[in-house]
Parts: structure tokens; C-alpha cells; sequence
């Protein structure tokens, strides 16, 4: 094993996810670093949330293999993925509607007893669960609003509950999935500096992103995808004089005004 | 107190531990089903067969024919893993007509002339009827009641209710639907069976007719009346289904009206049931959670 193989959290090699004949995931190769975050682009339809679902195993690969640095976790379901250390949020929010935001969150604390039937008997929310629960929810910034019901949020705030709820995981890896769309310009500043701080905690992310901006100062290396396959890997500068990057969001004849 | 008002208590005390189970499966996991009598008539058949053909006693037959419905209602349940809502709804319907059919068809379980002589348990030589059985079955509501309320409380009961409100983000949490659903199964059949072991050492004779659909159409109005998901729920709707009819009898054939109009009433006033999120009750009184 090479030292870079060492450092690394997520491989994925030739991964493919087929949908009857459409391609949506084709041969996609590219791996997450520890400490690092790295950016999926592409235009839409490019195939970047079912690489996120193969990953967190909503979905098995058609082909290809996965490792979470040395276990392999393509094919494994996706509440055994999550309890590997994969923690995930969705481009369409999908919170625990009836629930308080607090428990929403509580729920992801409890993710080590759901497999044995012993460890999840006990009552859960004693006042070491809130307190843990809550500096999760201190950190994303909605600590006001954890006794609130969660149907009520904007999508701003249900966009930090997901995370908030992917941290209580403790993950190894966080895959965020379009975490800054239909955000205010100032909420987009804001969840920028909590991806930042989330990654100076130690977290290695990968995330979804649309916004060009968002992404090239955010990220430490992008890969790019269109069609379902990579078409670019690189930092974000040379991604944004990739020739063949440039063509597929601008399309032919639009390089030259990039 | 008089017979009559004792036999009706002990039939809604009996199906509102019933529907408390069905709560288990339809409130706290979302899997709806229409095929609850099935294991109300499993657990009352096997306590038939226990007694009266292995002379089992009460007090051993009890706690195995509820844990062999348990067992029964994890097999079942596994086609929840595989339709959901409608399809899942047809599903237990078909179950519900299967068992009630095996029941009926095969000689071994009585036909339709059913199992009589099913025995009236004594307890310190006492036989325990009338008021003593009535008793007998509240301490054993309270009992699954606490569980119920206890269940809600654990690790367990937030998971399986993670799993209700969005199945793809509890996944996200580590949590097996596999796991949680066939879980609420065997919790909502076992309470079921109980509540079957219960109704056939009271009536001491049964028949495939106690445990057909319609038995099950009113358990899951009980359990919808008083509000899906809410402890006290299913027992409050237990009470107001089964005394409704007892109070129109003097209205004969119009009573089922009545009973249909009351339920549809709740339906379009309060959805949520009478003690779910935003009802009546809640308002008047803020402060009871659940």
C-alpha cells in the first residue's frame, strides 16, 4: 500500500450504476483523502446523487468496488454503511417530520445501539443525550429551535438539521448533497464557514455542489462528471481552465469567454 | 356492578389491548394493516388447542400463545419489507382471509362450528369470571400499556418512529428497516395474541367469524379514532367504538349508522385522531406529550 492509499478515507474504483439502459454512474473512479474536501460537480443529470446513493448504499453498484479506507462497502446496506462512518444529508431534505429538531438529532446519537436489541432497549434523551444533542445543534446554529417541531423549519435550517444529524453519527465521512441550494446569499456565507469549521474538526467531506463559486472556494480538489462519467479530477484552478469542463457546462464555441 | 355493564367492560378492555398492538404496527412504525384480527384469532386459537387438546392451564397457555403469535406475526410481517401503503394494505387483507379460511377449512382447528369448552381460568381456587376476569384483563392493559409507553420511550421506539416519518434518512442513521419493522410486527402481533388469549377464555367458545375482516376494519378505526402513534390513543377509541353501540341499542338496526357517523365525524374533524397533534382535547388540555 502506498502512502497516499494510506491517506485515504474513500476509494471508489470503477464504479457503475445502471438504471435499465441509462448510464447513470459509468466507470467512475476517484477517492477522498483524509482531511480533505472534495467537490462533485457537474451539469445536471451528470450522475453526481447516485454516486452519492451507491456510496451510502441507497443503491448497489451495477459494478465497481468501494472502500471505506481498507473495508470494502460497495453492495452492504445503507443503515450498515452509515454505521461504518458514513454520515449523509439529501439534496431533497428528508427530515423526521413529526419529530421535535432535537430528536431529530438524537436519533442520529443512537446510531451505534440500533444493531443489538440490548443497547437499544434503554430510554433515550436523559440529560447526557440532550447535552450531546444540543452542541450538535450549537454548532450548525439552531440550538434555538431544538424543542420546535422540525416541519416548521425553512430550508436554510433543515439543511443544518441534516447535518447536524449527519454529525451525531460521528462519521468518518461526511457526503453533503447540495447543501447550499434555495440558501440566501447570507446563509450560503454561513454554511461555508460550517463546512470549513466541520473539516478543521477533522472530518473529511465530500460534497455535491452546483454553485461554481460555492465549489471552486471551498473545495481542495473537484471532480467533475458529466454523462455519468468523469470527465476532470484537479484543484480547483485547473479545473476552471479545463477545456473540456468549460464545453460541457457552455457548451462547444464557449471557451473562449470562460 | 352488573353483568352487563361487566361483559362489555372486559370486551373493550380486550380490544383495546388488541389495538394497542395494531398501534405498534400502524402508529409507531407506518405500516399500515388491515389484517390485525388474524393474530387476535391466532393467539385465541392457539390457547384453544393448548387447553383443550394438550389441557395445558391457563396461566402456561397464556404466555406461549402469545409469544407463538409473536412468532407468527414476524413471519407475516415480512411482506411489509416488500410493498408499502396500498399494496401493503391488500396484503394483510389477504392474510386476514387466509387465516380466517384455515380456520374454517381444516377439521383440525374446529371448522365452523369453532372450539367450545375453552376453560374459565381459576386463580387460588377461584374461577375467575365476572368481575374477577374483568380485573384480570386491566391488570394485563396496564401491564402492555406501561410496555407500549416504555417501548415509545427506548432507543427502539425512536428508531422505529424515525423509520415511519422518512425510511431513506433513517437508513442514513443506521437504521435497518428490516430490523424495525419486523420488530413492530412481532411486539403489535404478540399484544394481539394475547388480547386472543384473553377473549377465548371469556366468551370459553370460538369461531372463525370473532376474527374476520370486519373485526379488523373496527380495530384499526379504534386505533385511528383515538389517535395513531399516542399511547392512550387506541384505548380511548376502544372505549368510544365499543360503547357506542351499547348506548344506541336502543336505536336497534340504526346503532351501526350511528357508530359509522361517529367515526366519519373524528375522520373530517379531527384527523389526527381525538388525542393526535392539534386536536380538540390537546388544545383544551396543553400539557399531557403523548
Amino acid at each position: 500500500m502506498t502512502m497516499a492509499e494510506k491517506g485515504m478515507i474513500l476509494r471508489v474504483e470503477g464504479m457503475s450504476r445502471y438504471f435499465g439502459g441509462l448510464k447513470a454512474v459509468d466507470d467512475v473512479s476517484f477517492h477522498v483523502s483524509r482531511g480533505e474536501i472534495l467537490g462533485l460537480i457537474g451539469p445536471n443529470g451528470a450522475g453526481k446523487t447516485t454516486c452519492f446513493n451507491v456510496i451510502s448504499g441507497v443503491y448497489r453498484p451495477t459494478a465497481g468496488k468501494i472502500f471505506l479506507e481498507e473495508e470494502r462497502i460497495d453492495g452492504l446496506p445503507a443503515h450498515a454503511i452509515a454505521s461504518r462512518g458514513v454520515g449523509r444529508t439529501f439534496q431533497i431534505v428528508r427530515p423526521f417530520a413529526g419529530m421535535t429538531v432535537l430528536n431529530n438529532v438524537m436519533v442520529g446519537l443512537g446510531m451505534q445501539r440500533y444493531s443489538s436489541f440490548l443497547k437499544s432497549c434503554p430510554v433515550f434523551g436523559d440529560s447526557q443525550d440532550r447535552e450531546e444533542a444540543m452542541a450538535f445543534l450549537r454548532e450548525v446554529g439552531i440550538e434555538g429551535l431544538a424543542d420546535g417541531s422540525s416541519s416548521v423549519l425553512s430550508l436554510g435550517n433543515l439543511r443544518r438539521l441534516e447535518i447536524a444529524r449527519a454529525l451525531a453519527l460521528r462519521p468518518r465521512l461526511l457526503l453533503l448533497d447540495e447543501s447550499f441550494s434555495g440558501l440566501s446569499e447570507e446563509e450560503i456565507q454561513q454554511m461555508m464557514e460550517l463546512v470549513r469549521n466541520i473539516r478543521e474538526r477533522g472530518f473529511s467531506v465530500l460534497l455535491i455542489e452546483h454553485n461554481m463559486r460555492v465549489a471552486m472556494s471551498l473545495c481542495h480538489r473537484l471532480v467533475v462528471l458529466d454523462h455519468g462519467k468523469k470527465l476532470a479530477e484537479g484543484s480547483p484552478g485547473e479545473i476552471r481552465t479545463d477545456e473540456r469542463v468549460i464545453e460541457a457546462y457552455l457548451g462547444r464555441g464557449a471557451s473562449a469567454h470562460a | 356492578m352488573g353483568g352487563y355493564f361487566t361483559t362489555v367492560a372486559t370486551m373493550i378492555g380486550i380490544y383495546a389491548l388488541v389495538a394497542s398492538g395494531l398501534n405498534i404496527i400502524v402508529g409507531f412504525a407506518g405500516q399500515i394493516s388491515l389484517g390485525h384480527a388474524a393474530f387476535f384469532g391466532i393467539g385465541a386459537y392457539s390457547t384453544a388447542l393448548l387447553c383443550t387438546k394438550l389441557g395445558l392451564s391457563f396461566w402456561w397457555s397464556l404466555p406461549l400463545a402469545t409469544l407463538i403469535t409473536g412468532l407468527i406475526g414476524a413471519l407475516l410481517g415480512i411482506p411489509s419489507l416488500r410493498v408499502k401503503d396500498d399494496f401493503l394494505a391488500i396484503t394483510t387483507i389477504g392474510i386476514n382471509f387466509i387465516v380466517r379460511s384455515i380456520f374454517l377449512y381444516v377439521p383440525f382447528f374446529g371448522g365452523a362450528l369453532g372450539i367450545g369448552g375453552i376453560p374459565t381460568p381459576t386463580l387460588l381456587d377461584t374461577r375467575l369470571r365476572g368481575e374477577y376476569y374483568l380485573t384480570l384483563v386491566l391488570v394485563l392493559l396496564a401491564l402492555t400499556t406501561w410496555f407500549v409507553h416504555r417501548f415509545a420511550r427506548s432507543w427502539t421506539g425512536l428508531a422505529t418512529e424515525a423509520m415511519r416519518e422518512e425510511e431513506t434518512a433513517a437508513g442514513a442513521m443506521g437504521i435497518s428497516h428490516v430490523r424495525f419493522k419486523i420488530l413492530a410486527f412481532t411486539i403489535g402481533s404478540a399484544m394481539a395474541g394475547l388480547g386472543g388469549v384473553l377473549y377465548a377464555h371469556f366468551v370459553n367458545f370460538i369461531s372463525p367469524d370473532d376474527f374476520g375482516f370486519p373485526v379488523s376494519i373496527m380495530l384499526l378505526s379504534m386505533v385511528v379514532l383515538g389517535g395513531m402513534g399516542k399511547i392512550w390513543g387506541p384505548i380511548l377509541g376502544a372505549i368510544v367504538l365499543g360503547s357506542l353501540p351499547e348506548v344506541f341499542r336502543p336505536l336497534v338496526q340504526y346503532r351501526m349508522l350511528l357508530y359509522g357517523a361517529a367515526l366519519l365525524l373524528v375522520i373530517r374533524y379531527q384527523p389526527q385522531g381525538i388525542l393526535g397533534e392539534g386536536s380538540l382535547l390537546r388544545r383544551l388540555f396543553p400539557r399531557g406529550r403523548r
